[in-house]
């Protein structure tokens, strides 16, 4: 599957946080999403799930998304937002079962196979024992896990994930890249967003570098990350150095950001 | 109120801490496997009970959390109900002129017959007539309030919201003034805080519409309520200021203070309409409002079309708060406790969060409206009671859940 937009415009009342962006998303694809603050990926997410309102046009498959309902939509694509506490005590299998919500009809409320479902993607993610926990108790990787999960339980074709590594502790940012791999290589479109570059040599088949609105950069990690780019979306003189396995790291040279 | 609740939504604080209040009391439920009680005078016993529980949940707690809508909320449900019955058996029985359980078996077998239930003396009057009417009414202004209240809460995502949230109460409370003021009689009375209270809460729509920040809509729409509440709490006090001090003053005062005294057949009726009008729809989209509570971005990810069921959700809550407040008058703090209560017993998911508010809220005012009716020489206003009542049995609820609720 697909999922292209071509020349999205959104902002904010009368204020364009992106303008005319043009981008793709295949099934089995890592596409990261790179910029500083402001540039406009949370804005370019909101537009692509249909959050806010945007000009331009989002394709599935040559299908627009215009076309979709809100359920058709949930379907095809979920979400991941960042992790947060919500104000009542659900347990891990309630927050998982919202996610089968496409499914179900409007009047009614989660069957077992819903259930069995839900049970079925927090097993996947060896979370299965969370199941009755306290949402709001579990830890912050945990509780990314719960959302990943709510997310798949919606089985969609494409996952958007707001910055997945954020708030995780060094162990769990890479064992959540992993998984983003992982769910690649079962054929999942997968977008997220990180502030660390390296994630993006980790895990990402491509980088979309996104500066003030406009797509400043497309391609492969190893071509399109450069000293340069970094330089144009951050500020700072990073210098990226090669280590084993033909793999990257960026290290920034400290006190360069004058 | 309305500062602290603003200053609540805007930094979202006192949400988390008070969310937290369950939390940081629920353990997992293999803990539970422990035995329980003053063990362990004889370890060789609590040794050998332990290994036995455990082997029999340990296979029962994955099936069970997979197959059933909650660990126990069909079960709680199941109670609720039948505490409500016999609520409703006991306060038709109990009052200054007692009637015994046979008597009113008897009394209910015989008006199945007849339709005119006067015939039957006095015992029947009482029961028919005055009893009655006010066990319904009681039953249902409960239910409305606390099934709002919930409903508010979940939509809000805030456990510190009531049903007055968009200017509903206030608008109510002006509508009776008003009425008292023009001496519009009793019927009046009702017809003018039903209208004023769905008034409000449209002015409150309508302006939060008008003011429109994109993103915003919900603190908008909540500070709108402030609004309305506030501007409609001013004409209150300003009909108020304007009343005969010795007829019209008193009569406001006293309706305000919330009685179900001279609740009649035809009020229960009008209130039971309204409050199933408004609760259908609140059940039928039940897991769309659960979903809701994760906020408006997150539901319409999930394929909920976030602002229809809110709009549902308002409607169904206003018509429900509106008809409850116009015949018993204003009765606080139901709204805001029972839903607590019920989330303690039942967990936070909306579809048995719901009809456990609705139980619970029902069986509550009608406990405190017979004690109203029965402990004290006098009666004393119902909204007055239920403060006193309920304030204290709340703070004893949450101290108990901070060491262990489930």
């Amino acid at each position: 599957m697909k999922l292209a937009i071509s020349n999205i415009s959104a902002g904010y009342g009368s204020r364009t946080v992106i303008s005319e962006i043009s981008a793709s998303l295949h099934s089995g694809e890592v596409v990261c999403l790179l910029g500083p603050n402001g540039s406009g990926k949370t804005t370019l997410f909101k537009a692509i799930l249909g959050l806010i309102p945007s000009r331009g046009d989002i394709q599935f498959d040559q299908r627009s998304a215009c076309t979709f309902t809100t359920r058709e939509r949930a379907r095809t694509l979920a979400y991941v937002p960042q992790i947060h506490i919500p104000p009542f005590p659900f347990s891990a299998m309630d927050v998982v079962l919202m996610g089968r919500t496409p499914f179900i009809g409007a009047f009614s409320i989660p069957s077992a196979d819903d259930r069995r479902e839900a049970a079925r993607v927090m097993d996947l993610l060896h979370i299965g024992h969370l199941c009755d926990r306290n949402y709001a108790q579990i830890s912050g990787g945990e509780r990314q896990l719960v959302l990943i999960a709510r997310a798949l339980a919606q089985s969609p074709q494409f996952l958007i994930m707001d910055e997945p590594t954020l708030h995780l502790d060094f162990g769990n940012q890479i064992r959540a890249l992993n998984l983003i791999r992982e769910l690649a290589t079962q054929d999942m479109g997968v977008m997220i967003t990180t502030h660390v570059p390296d994630h993006a040599f980790a895990c990402a088949t491509r980088v979309i570098a996104l500066l003030d609105g406009r797509i400043a950069a497309d391609g492969p990690p190893k071509e399109v990350l450069t000293c340069t780019l970094l330089k144009r979306m951050y500020g700072i003189d990073v210098d990226i150095i090669s280590v084993a396995e033909g793999r990257f790291l960026c290290v920034p040279a400290m006190g360069g950001a004058k | 109120m309305h500062g602290l609740l603003v200053w609540q939504l805007l930094h979202g604080t006192l949400t988390h801490q008070l969310s937290m209040i369950p939390n940081t009391t629920s353990k997992p439920p293999v803990k539970n496997d422990q035995p329980h009680g003053p063990e362990p005078a004889n370890s060789h016993l609590a040794t050998a009970g332990t290994a036995e529980t455990h082997k029999g949940t340990n296979g029962g707690t994955t099936n069970q959390s997979v197959n059933s809508v909650g660990p126990k909320g069909p079960l709680v449900l199941a109670g609720l109900a039948i505490a409500l019955c016999v609520m409703a058996v006991a306060a038709l029985t109990v009052g200054r002129y007692p009637v015994s359980i046979g008597e009113l078996l008897h009394l209910v077998w015989k008006s199945l017959w007849h339709h005119d239930t006067m015939v039957f003396g006095a015992s029947s009057t009482v029961l028919f007539h005055v009893r009655l009417p006010r066990m319904c009414a009681a039953v249902l202004v409960g239910m409305a309030l606390s099934g709002s209240g919930a409903c508010y809460q979940g939509i809000f995502r805030n456990p510190m919201v009531d049903p007055s949230l968009l200017g509903v109460t206030a608008g109510s409370a002006f509508g009776a003034a008003l009425a008292i003021l023009l001496s519009v009689g009793v019927v009046g009375i009702q017809l003018f805080s039903f209208g004023f209270g769905l008034v409000s809460v449209f002015a409150t729509v309508m302006l939060s519409a008008f003011v429109g920040k994109r993103g915003e809509k919900t603190l908008t729409l909540v500070l709108c309520g402030i609004v309305t509440g506030t501007l409609f709490s001013a004409l209150l006090s300003l009909v108020k200021y304007v009343a005969d001090p010795y007829s019209k003053l008193p009569a406001i005062t006293y309706w305000l203070m919330g009685s179900l005294a001279s609740v009649n057949l035809s009020d229960a009726r009008i209130a039971a309409i309204a409050t199933v009008a408004g609760a259908i729809p609140l059940l039928l989209v039940r897991w769309r409002i659960n979903v809701l509570s994760f906020g408006d971005e997150e539901a319409k990810a999930m394929g909920v079309d976030a602002g229809r069921i809110r709009a549902i959700a308002i409607v169904s809550s206003t018509l429900m708060t509106a008809a409850a407040v116009s015949i018993s008058g204003m009765i606080g703090w139901i709204g805001l406790v029972v839903p607590h209560l019920a989330r303690m017993l039942v967990g936070p998911s909306f579809p048995v969060l719901l009809p456990a508010s609705l139980l619970l809220g029902g069986t509550f005012l009608l406990v405190v409206d017979t004690v109203a009716r029965v402990a004290f020489p006098i009666e004393i206003p119902i909204g007055i009671l239920t403060a006193i009542i309920g304030a204290p049995f709340f703070v004893f609820l949450l101290a108990r859940g901070r060491r262990g609720w489930v």
